[in-house]
């Protein structure tokens, strides 16, 4: 679904240009979670937004579906930090936007959202504006928003790193959930090793800074017999109580070593 | 919804306590000076309503308000719109930029003269002045509130596939909104001042032209009603835009 293909990052600085990311390698297939993982200044924030068609790397190729992200894409959707909703407009419109800009009719609008907020537990707050909701609900609202788009790719910029911890494992469950039932590739960036562990099947360690390289990859060593080939394997071993289990510790401790080694 | 309300009426009860208190000070101040130029609020008021039923303030009414509202149809779309522009392409500011920060502090009423000369003693010339007045205040907000609009709010809606139109459209335009207001609050209390002066020069109609006629005239309460005609004026445009914004920017609101 997505490859990245010698990805390299310039921008000018004060200086001279600033060398953001260099050679950046990856293949993520269809339907599976992968995670990016470094340190602040690493440069994942930039290649999310080269993968999501926002920013043109300086040198190699960033391709989604075959094709080169040289611009924002239908099917791709992003989701931000900061929930980046916007704030003029209520839940609904919001979680409306990505059609009407679309073209779609009202009919459908309104009726593809009412759905989504039902699923995501959010139907009461329809008519809120933002600045009324948490937190939590805002990256509800935020991955509802997401999801009205009908994304077969979500790259998601640390999105839950501004919530407390319980509130955040919620939202990995919700997510881990809406990706089975829609199944979209996603691509997380991340600094949190327990996100990582938890949500990817794979990991790109990431490490330096101007440019940021990656280190290494890092898959979870999972048993084929554990229920075929592809990501629904991964996705089968991932629920709350794999939080506690030996498995996701030794995962969790490899990108550890891994982010150790290369930082 | 309940509380809002309440809060409202609160708010229109001290307003209008506000008010009575002003009108108390007059009358108190009146009964002090006991001078002819200065009535009691109740003569002031008595002659603005003969002369709202003679008609004879409304023609200068009338033609102040449509001098006010013509200056502001033309300069604030277009100076919003310029203001927009200038706020998110550099390459258009640098053009825009330097001119505001040159002509912006100038005092406008100080060209007046060579406003006349250029479009003669009419209409023309009071609305292109207010008109300048309007367009500088409002391009300067609106670039400046154009600038601060979060970059992660813009590369939002731009992920989503929106085009150049449908940013403004979605974007720019409803986080600005706020400061065009304020803009237009302020570039209105100066334009109604500025309104004043250019009545009074060389003009037959509008309550400028009426409170200096009146005074010449020595005929003190119909200064006085035109006076507070105008003050009225002032307040209804604030009255207007404060409902405009509540309507605008419900968004804003906390409660």
């Amino acid at each position: 679904m997505v490859r990245l293909e010698g990805v390299c990052l310039e921008y000018p600085g004060p200086s001279g240009p600033v060398r953001a990311l260099e050679g950046i390698d990856a293949r993520v297939p269809a339907g599976s979670i992968a995670a990016f993982i470094g340190p602040s200044g690493c440069g994942k924030t930039s290649l999310a937004r080269i993968v999501a068609g926002l920013r043109r790397p300086s040198r190699g190729r960033a391709l989604v579906a075959g094709e080169e992200a040289l611009a924002p894409r239908r099917g791709t959707a992003m989701i931000f930090q900061d929930y980046a909703l916007l704030p003029w407009k209520t839940v609904s419109a919001n979680v409306e936007l990505p059609m009407l800009l679309g073209g779609a009719p009202s009919r459908e609008r309104r009726a593809r959202s009412r759905d989504l907020l039902e699923e995501l537990g959010l139907s009461e707050f329809a008519a809120f504006y933002p600045a009324r909701l948490s937190g939590g609900m805002r990256q509800r609202v935020a991955l509802a928003r997401a999801f009205a788009q009908e994304p077969d790719l979500l790259v998601m910029d640390e999105p839950f790193s501004s919530l407390d911890e319980l509130t955040r494992e919620s939202m990995q469950e919700l997510l881990l959930d809406l990706h089975r039932k829609r199944g979209a590739t996603v691509l997380i960036v991340t600094h949190s090793i327990e996100e990582a562990a938890y949500l990817a099947d794979a990991v790109y360690v990431m490490r330096g800074r101007n440019p940021g390289r990656v280190a290494a990859r890092i898959a979870p060593r999972t048993e084929p017999a554990a229920g075929g080939a592809g990501a629904p394997r991964c996705a089968a071993i991932r629920s709350p109580s794999y939080r506690g289990e030996e498995a996701f510790f030794g995962y969790a401790s490899a990108i550890r070593r891994a982010l150790e080694r290369g930082g | 919804m309940k509380a809002r309300r309440g809060t409202s009426l609160l708010g229109a009860a001290r307003t209008a306590a506000a008010f009575a208190a002003l009108l108390a000070i007059w009358a108190i101040a009146a009964a002090v000076v006991q001078r002819p130029f200065l009535p009691p609020p109740g003569a002031a008021f008595a002659r603005l309503a003969s002369d709202a039923a003679t008609l004879a303030l409304a023609r200068h009414l009338a033609a102040s308000a449509g001098r006010i509202g013509l200056a502001l149809l033309i300069a604030a779309p277009t100076a919003a719109a310029l203001g927009l522009a200038a706020g998110r392409s550099k390459g258009l500011d640098s053009l825009v930029s330097p001119f505001v920060y040159i002509l912006h502090p100038l005092p406008k009423i100080a060209f007046l003269p060579v406003i006349m000369l250029f479009l003669g003693l009419d209409d023309a010339a009071k609305v292109f002045l207010i008109g300048l007045i309007i367009f500088g205040q409002i391009l300067v907000t609106c670039r400046d509130a154009a600038r601060a609009v979060p970059e992660a709010l813009v590369e939002s809606v731009r992920a989503l596939g929106a085009t150049r139109l449908q940013l403004v459209r979605h974007v720019i335009a409803p986080a600005t909104l706020p400061a065009f207001l304020s803009a237009l609050r302020v570039g209105l209390g100066t334009s109604i001042a500025v309104l004043f002066m250019a009545e009074t020069f060389a003009s037959e109609s509008g309550l400028g032209w009426y409170i200096v006629d009146s005074l010449t005239r020595v005929d003190y309460p119909g200064m006085y009603a035109a006076i507070v005609a105008l003050s009225g004026l002032a307040l209804a445009c604030y009255l207007a835009l404060d409902a405009i914004e509540a309507r605008a920017c419900r968004w804003r609101r906390t409660d």
